[in-house]
């Protein structure tokens, strides 16, 4: 077990100095003055002297090994626009992701799992489930955001259309990005469900004797709910790394906003900074569902890598 | 003779097609009784149907008596309460057939919690005497573990633990052993044996494999077609051999225990008529050596041989019952 934590956070951190060389090249690629955007009404003399600070005009895998240093002193660099730490505004913004990202998971987990539940275990309710998956996957997030907060913050007045970090806040953004993924979990669990009930250990059970409720609870749906906490564990990571959408359009203060922002006034570290959280967000995600998931199915810890 | 399991008349059908016609066993306490036919032959349906197992697709028709106990007519709480209780039920893939997530001794002991109304701890001790009947050794380290982690013989044994808890007057087992390797495979039968004898539980053993028959039945019933064709004890069904499908079904085991290498085995001709066939008299007509026009008109009725209770007798279901000695050999 020790061994293969070992492993995978040696391949955790693989992929992180990876999203790192190409996040980094890639800003590269963007057209644009880098010095510019810092000031866009400097002299020229502020320019080069802006050029001359930063290094801009040093070889690429100069800047790289530059700035990889600092980040293995835990430096993610100061923003070119804001003047700070970018460990501080990621820092300011990662709390509300955080909570819009488990928000978000919730949402998906308790009515995906439901309507999945529901249909694997009653055949007829199978075709209202498919169409309500099929509404959510053919809606984008950001209409549905928008019809969301028309319907329950501008007709009904029961949630707060403003903006900003609050309870109240929270429940629009979070449905909007929980919904959007319920069809997912409602397919997979239904299929899981539905697999594990055709299954000989669940006859098995019958032929103990054993009441429907239980056979349901103790052997049906611990055995369907462990391929779901693998996409738990991804989106969670995922959204994390920031919901650019959901948040831009509730005006929900997190990660996705500053990624954009930043990304507009090509303010590098920021940028680096947001997608090396990202990376570690879905890498330390995945390890601890993985780990997880040998609690509620022993058998994935044969798989050991 | 008291009977642990008598099934009487009994039809399955899968939508239109029907599996099963009007199959008639009967299984003394303590006896085994080895229910053999090809793949698709409905052993399995006969199997599921005496054990209320059948899919919700399936309908049944007629009677299934366990220790004169009628199964047929139960549903609902009432059959649940037999369940496990009179009658126990090991699948043919045990690793498929138990829990993947749950410890086996927990796979044990629910049947307890629910039947004897024990406290977990008190129901995972019972699982562990259950284990520990099935002749495994250290039982209570191998309660703590999960199917994956026994060998195909043990989870074998697991089953026909959980089987046998209750000790119930009939176990129905659908191939049990066709999943493991023949030496694991002697080991079973010989346990089934020890334990059928040991607590006076009727066996009704689904199988396809004649060697396990020879191994482990007192008697025998030969399916085809959905039909029971032969049933009598195991000795007079071996010996005497009176349909000739089952004749044919044990040159096949002849050959293979003793035709040399190279040998072509012998087959029997043709195929074994699909679910949806309409059949007209005998249902192995098309395929048997012995067929008149009248096997291709009239289905036969089983006919008695050998006296009515000693080890000679039988009922077989062949228009040709006594002409054909000798015929096939």
């Amino acid at each position: 077990m020790a061994r293969r934590l070992i492993v995978r956070l040696f391949q955790g951190a693989l992929t992180i100095f990876g999203v790192a060389v190409l996040t980094f090249l890639l800003e590269f690629i963007i057209p644009g003055n880098t010095a510019h955007a810092i000031a866009p009404r400097a002299t020229a003399a502020t320019l080069r002297e802006i050029t001359k600070t930063l290094h801009l005009n040093a070889p690429l895998w100069v800047q790289f090994g530059d700035y990889m240093k600092g980040l293995l002193h835990g430096n993610l660099g100061e923003s070119y626009v804001q003047r700070e730490p970018v460990s501080t505004l990621i820092g300011q913004r990662l709390p509300a992701t955080a909570l819009l990202a488990g928000a978000g998971v919730l949402v998906e987990v308790v009515v995906g799992g439901t309507l999945g539940i529901a249909a694997g275990l009653k055949r007829w309710m199978s075709r209202g489930v498919n169409a309500i998956s099929l509404t959510f996957l053919s809606i984008p997030t950001f209409v549905l955001g928008l019809f969301l907060l028309l319907i329950f913050g501008f007709d009904l007045n029961i949630a707060p259309v403003t903006g900003g970090m609050s309870f109240g806040a929270l429940i629009l953004p979070a449905l909007t990005l929980g919904l959007g993924g319920v069809p997912w979990y409602a397919q997979l669990v239904r299929d899981q469900v539905a697999e594990s009930l055709s299954s000989s250990y669940v006859r098995t059970a019958i032929a103990k004797g054993l009441p429907d409720r239980w056979i349901i609870v103790r052997h049906v749906l611990r055995n369907a709910f462990s391929p779901a906490l693998t996409m738990v564990g991804m989106d969670l990571g995922i959204f994390i790394s920031g919901v650019v959408v959901v948040e831009t359009v509730f005006g929900w203060p997190g990660l996705g906003q500053l990624a954009v922002q930043s990304l507009d006034s090509l303010d590098r570290p920021v940028v680096m900074g947001v997608a090396l959280v990202g990376a570690t967000g879905v890498v330390v995600m995945n390890i601890v569902v993985d780990f997880l998931r040998m609690y509620v199915d022993p058998r994935t810890k044969l798989a050991t890598a | 003779m008291t009977l642990a399991l008598s099934v009487d008349g009994l039809s399955v059908w899968y939508g239109e097609e029907r599996a099963v016609h009007s199959v008639a066993l009967e299984v003394p306490v303590g006896k085994v009784l080895a229910l053999i036919g090809e793949t698709g032959s409905g052993k399995s349906s006969v199997a599921l149907a005496a054990a209320r197992l059948l899919p919700p697709r399936a309908r049944m028709e007629g009677r299934v008596l366990v220790a004169g106990e009628e199964m047929s007519a139960l549903s609902g709480a009432q059959l649940r309460r037999l369940r496990g209780e009179k009658v126990g039920f090991v699948t043919q893939d045990a690793l498929a057939g138990l829990n993947p997530v749950m410890r086996v001794g927990r796979q044990i002991a629910e049947v307890f919690q629910f039947h004897r109304n024990l406290n977990r701890r008190e129901s995972a001790a019972r699982a562990v005497e259950s284990i520990e009947q099935v002749r495994i050794p250290e039982p209570a380290a191998v309660a703590r573990l999960y199917p994956h982690q026994l060998s195909g013989g043990m989870r074998q044994r697991i089953m026909i633990a959980i089987a046998l808890a209750l000790r119930p007057p009939v176990v129905i087992a659908d191939e049990p052993t066709t999943a493991l390797d023949v030496s694991t495979q002697a080991d079973i039968l010989r346990l089934v044996r020890e334990l059928c004898a040991e607590l006076g539980t009727g066996i009704l053993w689904i199988t396809h494999d004649m060697g396990v028959v020879a191994e482990v039945a007192d008697l025998v019933a030969v399916m085809y077609a959905g039909r029971i064709v032969e049933h009598g004890h195991a000795a007079s069904v071996f010996d005497r051999q009176q349909h000739p499908y089952t004749r044919a079904l044990l040159r096949t085991l002849h050959d293979m225990r003793a035709g040399q290498p190279g040998d072509p085995l012998f087959q029997i001709e043709g195929q074994p008529p699909s679910l949806n066939t309409v059949i007209t008299g005998c249902p192995f007509h098309p395929r048997c050596p012995m067929a008149t026009s009248l096997c291709a008109t009239e289905e036969p009725v089983s006919q008695r041989f050998g006296g009515l209770e000693g080890t000679e007798s039988g009922l077989v279901a062949c228009h040709h019952l006594g002409d054909q000695a000798g015929a096939m050999t």
